[in-house]
């Protein structure tokens, strides 16, 4: 059975920088991969998916329904 | 001497100094011990605050995620959770582990209620259907977790969130959504389409084609819109024909194990009472159905299942 582990953090600065880090991905500009809104206040980030390139996701419903679109398609036949 | 004589002397200085202290000390008594006390508790703040921060904050949070995973597991989609997710609450940089984890979530300080909208979109990803889901065609499979995101906010109290759902579901993609709402409701999802999916997957070895997508949407779509509701057999309430019968729609028993002998008993007894078996040509499944039922979770376990459909034979039809 896989493990299914879930990370779950106060959206502080140094550790989003962390996680970024960690998934690759670029620490200067933090900004919502489904939406590209700029995310400037940390309080608006609601989660980061390390598929691929990590899918940040923003507080907006549309953008959090979007990012689990994508996770459900992950390895779909082509 | 002289050595003795020079250490009497600073203890005769040191009793200078001892007055004045005492002094001190009895004049400022409450002050000091108010000063103390404050040192005290300063540095337990300091020191233990890091602490504190953490324990309140796995209070607030843990028990959010055990009590909707749990809701998940035995009210929303029960035998199809494949895992439970592993929480690590990270309030140190530190603490962030080294593997790469399902995903990252974030609570904002003070915003804690709104962790719920976060959790029923991603739990049942997170839980169930991993392998199963690549049968279903992309709308299909957006309305399913859409569906099970809405059920999952409804049986957590959580309206606003799961109306949001449902909402998204019906303008984006609205006959898959009822395709998915009229299985879900009739208890055909579980019964019927994933135990469909699963034995498949299996049949597949994991590796599906476009072909096979196709082909099992297509099955979903049409399942759905046969008449019929599904009745576990083996449960605490018993089944009567006579109420079958009444009802007048068709019917899908699903027993597991011991119970098989049962669904036999009662598909002859509706025989019996005009009701014929679906044919397998208008189903598109085997009809009846014997195979094996493969649990993943909580442990691996493996039981023989048998599903039968029945319908309303032509005299039936006609009296009503």
């Amino acid at each position: 059975m896989e493990d299914a582990i879930v990370v779950v953090s106060r959206p502080d600065k140094e550790k989003v920088e962390a996680i970024l880090k960690k998934t690759g991905m670029p620490t200067e500009e933090l900004k919502c991969s489904l939406c590209g809104e700029p995310i400037t206040d940390l309080s608006r980030i609601r989660a980061i998916f390390p598929y691929h390139s990590a899918l940040i996701c923003c507080d907006k419903f549309e953008c959090l329904v979007a990012c689990r679109d994508k996770l459900i398609l992950e390895s779909a036949p082509k | 001497m002289s050595l003795l004589l020079s250490s009497l002397v600073s203890w005769s200085q040191l009793g200078d100094l001892i007055e004045p202290l005492k002094e001190f000390f009895q004049q400022f008594y409450w002050e000091i011990i108010f000063l103390i006390l404050f040192a005290i508790i300063g540095s337990v703040y300091l020191f233990g605050r890091d602490r504190v921060r953490r324990y309140l904050f796995r209070r607030k949070i843990a028990p959010k995620v055990q009590e909707i995973v749990s809701v998940y597991e035995k009210e929303v989609l029960p035998d199809y959770v494949e895992t439970k997710p592993k929480i690590i609450v990270a309030e140190k940089t530190q603490e962030i582990p080294t593997d790469l984890p399902f995903g990252y979530v974030f609570v904002p300080e003070g915003q804690e209620e709104l962790v719920w909208n976060t959790l029923i979109a991603y739990i049942p990803i997170c839980c169930s259907l991993r392998k199963i889901k690549l049968l279903f065609d992309e709308t299909l499979r957006k309305s399913l977790f859409d569906l099970l995101s809405y059920e999952l906010g409804l049986k957590m109290g959580k309206e606003n969130f799961a109306v949001a759902y449902r909402d998204h579901g019906l303008k984006e993609y609205e006959q898959d959504y009822k395709v998915m709402e009229s299985l879900y409701k009739d208890k055909k999802l579980t019964v019927v389409i994933l135990l469909e999916a699963s034995i498949r997957l299996r049949k597949t070895k994991g590796h599906v084609t476009a072909s096979d997508v196709e082909e099992f949407s297509t099955l979903v779509r049409k399942i759905a819109q046969v008449d019929a509701i599904v009745i576990r057999v083996g449960g605490k309430n018993p089944i009567r024909v006579e109420e079958i019968v009444a009802n007048g729609r068709g019917v899908v028993f699903l027993a597991r194990g011991k119970n098989i002998k049962r669904v036999k008993q009662l598909s002859s007894e509706l025989e019996a009472n005009g009701f014929v078996k679906v044919p397998e040509e208008e189903l598109g499944l085997p009809n009846p159905e014997e195979g094996i039922w493969y649990f993943t979770y909580p442990k691996v376990n493996q039981v023989p299942f048998m599903r039968v459909w029945l319908k309303p034979g032509q005299g039936i039809s006609k009296e009503r």
